[in-house]
């Protein structure tokens, strides 16, 4: 099983379509799902009662009062590349742009696509997938201002593959994508008053992805 | 397959699709603190040595090196041997921020008063004369006090670094948590002036930060406003004999000749200190807004601006000519890096440049100084050139004492370090 998934991973890096033309080469046979997505989440807007007394600059933590919830959606956009090992299961890897309102990040992770159920080969199938990897951000264009640095990701999905006559096939998945994200300021050397702030993000979205695979 | 079904399962119904940021922040506050003037009054004592925690300025008498630790006391050092000096003791002093000494009194101020201290014994040093509120407000470091008369208490603020973490809205719509830009002042060493100008005899020799000089029988105390002329014909009764207003933003002063040389954030005036117990004002050289400490020899003022809380101006080092003293006029700007303190003996230059370190200047061609040396990895504020062979330097890290006979090769003769 070790040896399949090195396989699958080094496989998916090195191939591309012209490659997988050529079914022979490798023992499986490659899968490729592309899908656009939408990342549905919500963020908190805190109430925060600030008080500054004016003869210091000291600022106790702000009294939390209440908060309202705002929607955020964002664009994600990712390819799945890899080897269909056994009949209803797909091994491989997963890359593609996950466009957050703080940076765009380039989600690498290890991807796993498994058909649960299905009434017969040609219908309609059941799909469950899960990745999980990291969350980059090469490619994310910077500021001086902060810094952005990727973390963690897990993205389970289910959802239906509805095959075509010629061997592709339609998806509709529907998923959680939780990814880590940390943005750190950066202050200039003069800013005497300023020595860090880092803020840690837990971005729990609800996705939901439509593609093609083939 | 069923484990997969159970894990896909508890993903799903333990999601919230509600993000969950929180921001750190690490800040430096200054914080108030109150003093009573009678608690201050009383705090003057003699202790044992103590370590250097927070150096501040320097003054020099006979062998005696004297550093300020700022508001809290003086550190007495002797200094006969500048390959060893000894620490001798710490004058605790509430408020203190500038000394300056004659005939074996040293002056110094302890947030309101003015005070005069007998120094003959350096191990135990007593009290001789007090000028009470003289001073209500004071800036040091960034950080400012202030002196209430009717509840007769003065407040103080000190910095604090905090820490705190509050959720936030994950940046949706921009940050938060408004950032902080300053509030009160700030620039570390405030003021750096002095170095070996004018002296009469029996006078120490003022680092270059001070505020305070002794010309004559006359001591002049810089506040941020004013120039406070003392008589100290007796040394042990000073009294206060005039004050001046300068405008507001005054850093330092040098004596010169029988001028006065005044650096304000704005500019630099020239006093006329004929008679030195009300100085006329001559003339007023300006720049743009910047720290900046000043020097002069051989008609020649040099001026260090730099960056910071007291303005925006570019690092430069100007050299100004003050032959004429009612019309001074520029010579030439020299990048610097960000110079502070400076000092000039006999055309030697040297200048502190922050955390770049030290550079030693041939200053006997106005137009074309040239660079001897340059002492990196090295923290330089402040810098005073003794004699022809003895350099005191003071920077964060301690106090640094160089031989300066070859300005082309300082040589390091000891170190007091600074307690981190």
């Amino acid at each position: 099983m070790k040896k399949i998934f090195i396989l699958a991973i080094i496989g998916s890096l090195v191939l591309n379509i012209s490659f997988a033309q050529k079914e022979k080469l490798f023992k499986y046979p490659f899968v490729n799902q592309t899908e656009f997505g939408v990342l549905f989440g919500r963020v908190k807007n805190a109430n925060y009662s600030y008080y500054y007394p004016s003869y210091s600059s000291y600022w106790p933590n702000p009294t939390p009062n209440g908060y309202s919830l705002q929607n955020v959606a964002n664009l994600s956009i990712q390819t799945f590349n890899g080897f269909q090992v056994r009949k209803k299961t797909t091994v491989g890897l997963t890359t593609g742009f996950d466009m957050y309102s703080s940076s765009v990040l380039v989600p690498v992770a290890l991807g796993l696509r498994h058909v649960i159920y299905e009434k017969n080969e040609q219908g309609a199938k059941l799909q469950a997938g899960i990745d999980a990897g990291y969350g980059a951000t090469f490619g994310a264009s910077k500021n001086s201002y902060e810094d952005v640095t990727g973390g963690i990701l897990i993205n389970p999905t289910i959802g239906f593959k509805f095959p075509t006559r010629n061997g592709s096939a339609w998806l509709v998945n529907f998923g959680y994508k939780y990814q880590y994200m940390e943005v750190s300021q950066n202050f200039d050397e003069s800013d005497f008053y300023n020595i860090a702030s880092v803020e840690t993000k837990n971005l729990n979205r609800f996705q939901v992805r439509l593609g093609f695979q083939f | 397959m069923k484990k997969l079904l159970i894990i896909l399962f508890a993903a799903f119904t333990s999601w919230s699709c509600v993000d969950d940021c929180t921001q750190t922040r690490t800040y430096r506050a200054t914080v108030p603190f109150q003093v009573g003037i009678e608690q201050v009054r009383a705090g003057i004592s003699t202790e044992g040595p103590q370590d250097l925690v927070k150096p501040g300025k320097i003054y020099a008498y006979d062998n005696y090196l004297i550093i300020n630790e700022v508001k809290k006391g003086l550190h007495i050092i002797d200094n006969t041997n500048p390959s060893s000096p000894v620490k001798l003791s710490f004058l605790k002093i509430p408020g203190v921020i500038d000394m300056a000494v004659r005939n074996n009194i040293l002056y110094a101020d302890s947030y309101t008063d003015l005070v005069a201290l007998d120094i003959t014994n350096p191990k135990s040093i007593k009290e001789v004369g007090r000028v009470r509120n003289m001073f209500n407000y004071g800036l040091v470091d960034g950080i400012s006090w202030y002196y209430d008369p009717y509840s007769k208490i003065v407040t103080d603020y000190e910095f604090k670094t905090v820490t705190q973490t509050v959720s936030t809205n994950c940046g949706q719509n921009g940050t938060v948590w408004p950032v902080f830009r300053g509030g009160v002042a700030f620039d570390s060493f405030q003021g750096n002036t002095n170095s070996s100008g004018n002296t009469s005899g029996g006078t120490g020799t003022g680092g270059s930060m001070a505020r305070f000089t002794i010309h004559d029988d006359y001591l002049y105390a810089a506040t941020q406003s004013d120039l406070l002329v003392f008589s100290i014909k007796t040394g042990q009764k000073p009294d206060s004999v005039n004050k001046i207003n300068l405008g507001w933003g005054i850093e330092t002063i040098f004596p010169y000749k029988d001028k006065l040389f005044i650096g304000s954030n704005t500019g630099m005036y020239i006093y006329d200190n004929i008679n030195p117990a009300s100085p006329q004002r001559l003339s007023i050289f300006q720049h743009a807004r910047a720290c900046d400490p000043v020097v002069v020899e051989n008609d020649k003022a040099y001026v260090t601006l730099r960056q910071g809380w007291c303005g925006a101006a570019p690092n430069q080092l100007d050299v100004v000519d003050v032959r004429n003293l009612g019309s001074p006029f520029l010579i030439k700007s020299y990048q610097m890096e960000n110079p502070h303190g400076l000092s000039v003996l006999n055309s030697k230059l040297t200048v502190c440049e922050g955390k770049y370190g030290l550079k030693s200047y041939d200053a006997k061609e106005s137009t074309d100084l040239k660079l001897q040396q340059h002492i990196k990895n090295i923290h330089a504020f402040d810098v005073i050139q003794l004699n022809d062979k003895l350099l005191l330097m003071i920077g964060e890290d301690g106090l640094y004492q160089y031989d300066n006979s070859d300005p082309k090769n300082l040589k390091l003769l000891s170190k007091i370090e600074v307690k981190k």
